[in-house]
């Protein structure tokens, strides 16, 4: 039989409003240039939501460091200097919400997303 | 408790960010930041700003010297002023020198060195490495930056520390422990240890080297008591 292979999902905070089309083109770009054509397929990776400043991605677990290597060397996106900050990794997208409402509370990170959001469905 | 997250190097470089570039740093997860500078009224109020916003903020020096007399003649003046002290090894003599010299705490191997990481360096070396995460950020040096990087964890990584800092200089320069420590994960270093590279190591150096400056240190495991 055929194992599934364990996802991992990452919220990821950009300092300036990106467009999704923008964003995946260059996550896409950084990563294969990092890590190859072959990587790139092998890690699985796809945007799941945009919330305002904050992008969920998918990959699979044993890829996890190389997207986040991946999107902390992203520096400029057509000439504006950019910072992606990986604000958490979880197994579930209801998992990784609840890790943000703590951090909320916890005033890691401003306001801006809300339990309404959850059930939103902005798939690229 | 969770860890305690340290950037190993942070640049001051101009007066109207430095606000920012600590703000930022504290937001990021860090506790304390080592700062290198070269105007003091950088440095003052840098603290002035660290103790409002509680973040700790050590100096650091990073000297560059050519040879190895202009190396120990600046490590003589500025030992005792300093935190930290790091020496970037951009030829082989100087590496020989600093890789096994007590008084300095990093060195750091740039991409564009001109010599070999072999065993000859390997077999010395004592103080811990620091790889600065902002020469990723450059994608013209990057391939050979990546390169350096690796020859120094399969030849390095055994026998000494690594501490990844971000050398920034700008907000915008500044990364999260976490994805800095992604820089070791890439080349197979297991999450523990790349953590460490971010926290355990660099605090020991601060540590040890706050008891060396501290007016009660006599000679190393001496201290003066009351």
């Amino acid at each position: 039989m055929v194992k599934k292979r364990k996802k991992r999902y990452l919220l990821i905070e950009a300092s300036t409003d990106i467009q999704l089309e923008i964003l995946k083109n260059i996550v896409e770009k950084t990563y294969v240039k990092l890590f190859g054509e072959f990587g790139y397929v092998e890690a699985g990776i796809r945007i799941v939501k945009k919330l305002d400043k904050r992008y969920i991605l998918e990959c699979f677990y044993k890829d996890v460091h190389k997207l986040v290597f991946t999107l902390s060397s992203i520096y400029q996106i057509e000439g504006v200097d950019v910072h992606l900050r990986v604000l958490g990794v979880s197994g579930t997208i209801k998992s990784l919400f609840r890790k943000i409402h703590k951090m909320r509370s916890l005033e890691i990170i401003e306001p801006g997303i809300e339990n309404s959001d959850l059930g939103k469905n902005v798939d690229v | 408790m969770g860890r305690k997250y340290i950037d190993f190097w942070v640049e001051l470089r101009e007066e109207n960010i430095i606000k920012e570039l600590m703000s930022r740093a504290l937001q990021l997860g860090y506790r304390s930041i080592v700062v290198s500078y070269s105007d003091e009224s950088l440095y003052e109020k840098a603290r002035e700003i660290g103790e409002r916003i509680n973040l700790e903020i050590y100096r650091k020096i990073i000297l560059e010297p050519q040879d190895r007399s202009s190396l120990l003649k600046e490590l003589r003046k500025c030992r005792g002023s300093y935190e930290v002290v790091t020496v970037i090894c951009r030829n082989l003599e100087v590496a020989l020198v600093a890789v096994r010299d007590g008084r300095i705490d990093s060195i750091i191997i740039p991409p564009d060195k001109n010599y070999r990481i072999d065993k000859g360096v390997a077999s010395t070396i004592k103080n811990a490495v620091e790889i600065p995460f902002k020469w990723i950020l450059d994608e013209k040096s990057r391939r050979m930056f990546l390169k350096t990087v690796s020859e120094i964890i399969l030849h390095l990584s055994r026998r000494t520390n690594i501490i990844v800092s971000s050398s920034a200089s700008k907000p915008m320069e500044l990364r999260g422990p976490y994805e800095m420590s992604s820089l070791l994960q890439i080349y197979s270093i297991d999450k523990k240890t790349a953590l460490d590279a971010v926290s355990e190591i660099p605090s020991k150096i601060i540590e040890e080297n706050l008891i060396k400056l501290s007016p009660n240190y006599i000679a190393r495991g001496v201290v003066k008591i009351g």
